[in-house]
């Protein structure tokens, strides 16, 4: 299975999330700011990036897309929010996500995106809103 | 109309003040040794003006653009003018300055056409003081009230008075004129700047409902994200703990797993409150509340 990393400011969310991932045989790895996330995705190699929009710190879930997507084209990135809307989903995906997913979101609706990412070889966009 | 009116009154007044100085005049020329001006006359032309003078003052505290009352008042104004010359003197008279009142008082309250038509009348007035004289009917008036001295009118001073009048006319016109366009522009401005003026606030309504708005949409958005990250959490955590007891079958858990994702159902509803389209239903007696239950929630799940 691939790695992921999860970037999210919420203690509890990234716990749940790295046990949901963890259960379903990924390699996990968090990450509570930008500035941390990027040091990781830097030394490390991910399959999977799961971004939450709104980070503390100058920079936020969408400057982390752009960046790596730059730098990593090759990487899946989830982002998800506790915004909803098609505009917000809109912009995700012109930074550079793979896929949005707004909060609360359902435990099989993010493994079975990350899952199809996994299976799929191409860039697929697809949005949870 | 403010300041037209104002002219009028302005005008009033030097009616007002010629009046005086045609009592002040009379008085002096009655009082002169040998006299050949008659004081009954001179008394009843200056009742007739004086009353010609309240008339105007009551006219222009009620003015009426299509009322026939200044033209009349004109009229009147020449005629007992021309009667004040031939009791007074004829060419001789103190008061052939007289003329100019209903000229000035035509052009300022009528316009130029009305002005104009004084001018003439005043010449065509003081063209009959010139050949009244001969009248039989003054000659006993003359008899019976004194001696008049009634001289006719030569030409050059005929049309040495006409130039006057004319001259009168002309810059009295000129200057009403001028006066009375600058009314007509000075109301358009007013009633532009008073349409402006209630663009203005009608604007500054709109800017402060769209404040109002915008406060309202980012207080829900704030709402929508601090409430949809604990429900995250409680969501994911439910469904764990569904799985850890019996696989899904838990009615419990069912249940407030299917809350988590109404109450995030409602915030997507709510956010449609910017937008006023929400339909509303009494809660209780003189509260309204939005009617989230009812409206399609299925339309805000994308």
């Amino acid at each position: 299975m691939g790695r992921i990393l999860i970037i999210d400011d919420e203690k509890e969310m990234r716990e749940i999330s790295f046990q949901i991932f963890k259960m379903e045989g990924y390699e996990v790895d968090t990450a509570a700011d930008a500035e941390s996330a990027l040091f990781k995705i830097k030394n490390n190699k991910y399959d999977f990036l799961l971004v939450d929009l709104v980070l503390p710190g100058k920079l936020n879930g969408l400057d982390i897309i752009k960046q790596v997507r730059h730098t990593i084209p090759q990487i899946k990135i989830i982002a998800y929010s506790g915004f909803s809307g098609i505009d917000i989903a809109e912009k995700v995906m012109q930074a550079g996500a793979n896929n949005f997913i707004a909060k609360p979101f359902r435990r099989h609706e993010i493994i079975n995106v990350v899952n199809d990412l996994y299976k799929s070889n191409n860039n697929q966009h697809a949005m949870i809103v | 109309m403010k300041s037209y009116k104002s002219a009028l009154y302005w005008w009033n007044y030097v009616r007002w003040l010629s009046t005086v100085s045609f009592l002040s005049l009379g008085i002096l020329q009655l009082g002169l040794s040998g006299s050949k001006f008659n004081f009954h006359a001179f008394g009843l032309t200056l009742i007739a003006i004086t009353l010609l003078n309240i008339a105007y003052s009551l006219w222009i505290g009620d003015i009426k653009s299509n009322s026939i009352f200044p033209i009349v008042h004109n009229f009147l104004d020449i005629i007992i003018f021309s009667l004040a010359i031939i009791m007074t003197g004829g060419i001789n008279s103190p008061f052939l300055w007289g003329y100019i009142i209903p000229i000035l008082t035509s052009s300022i309250t009528r316009g130029p056409k009305a002005g104009f038509l004084a001018s003439i009348l005043s010449i065509l007035g003081l063209m009959l003081v010139s050949h009244i004289s001969d009248a039989s009917f003054f000659s006993t008036f003359a008899n019976t009230y004194g001696t008049f001295a009634i001289t006719k009118i030569d030409t050059k001073t005929l049309l040495s008075f006409a130039c006057l009048f004319f001259l009168t006319y002309f810059i009295s016109s000129f200057l009403a004129n001028t006066l009375r366009m600058q009314n007509i522009n000075l109301a358009n401005l007013n009633v532009q700047l008073q349409e402006k003026n209630k663009l203005i606030i009608e604007s500054q309504e709109k800017l402060i409902e769209m404040q109002k708005r915008e406060t309202i949409y980012n207080m829900i958005f704030t709402l929508q994200h601090e409430l949809n990250n604990p429900l995250a959490i409680l969501a994911l955590q439910t469904e764990m703990l569904l799985k850890e007891n019996g696989n899904g079958e838990n009615r419990r858990l069912n249940s407030i797993s299917g809350c988590i994702f109404r109450i995030k159902q409602i915030m997507e509803k709510i956010k449609e409150l910017n937008s006023g389209s929400l339909p509303t239903r009494n809660a209780l007696e003189g509260i309204k509340i939005y009617d989230i239950e009812k409206s399609n929630l299925d339309e805000i799940i994308y």
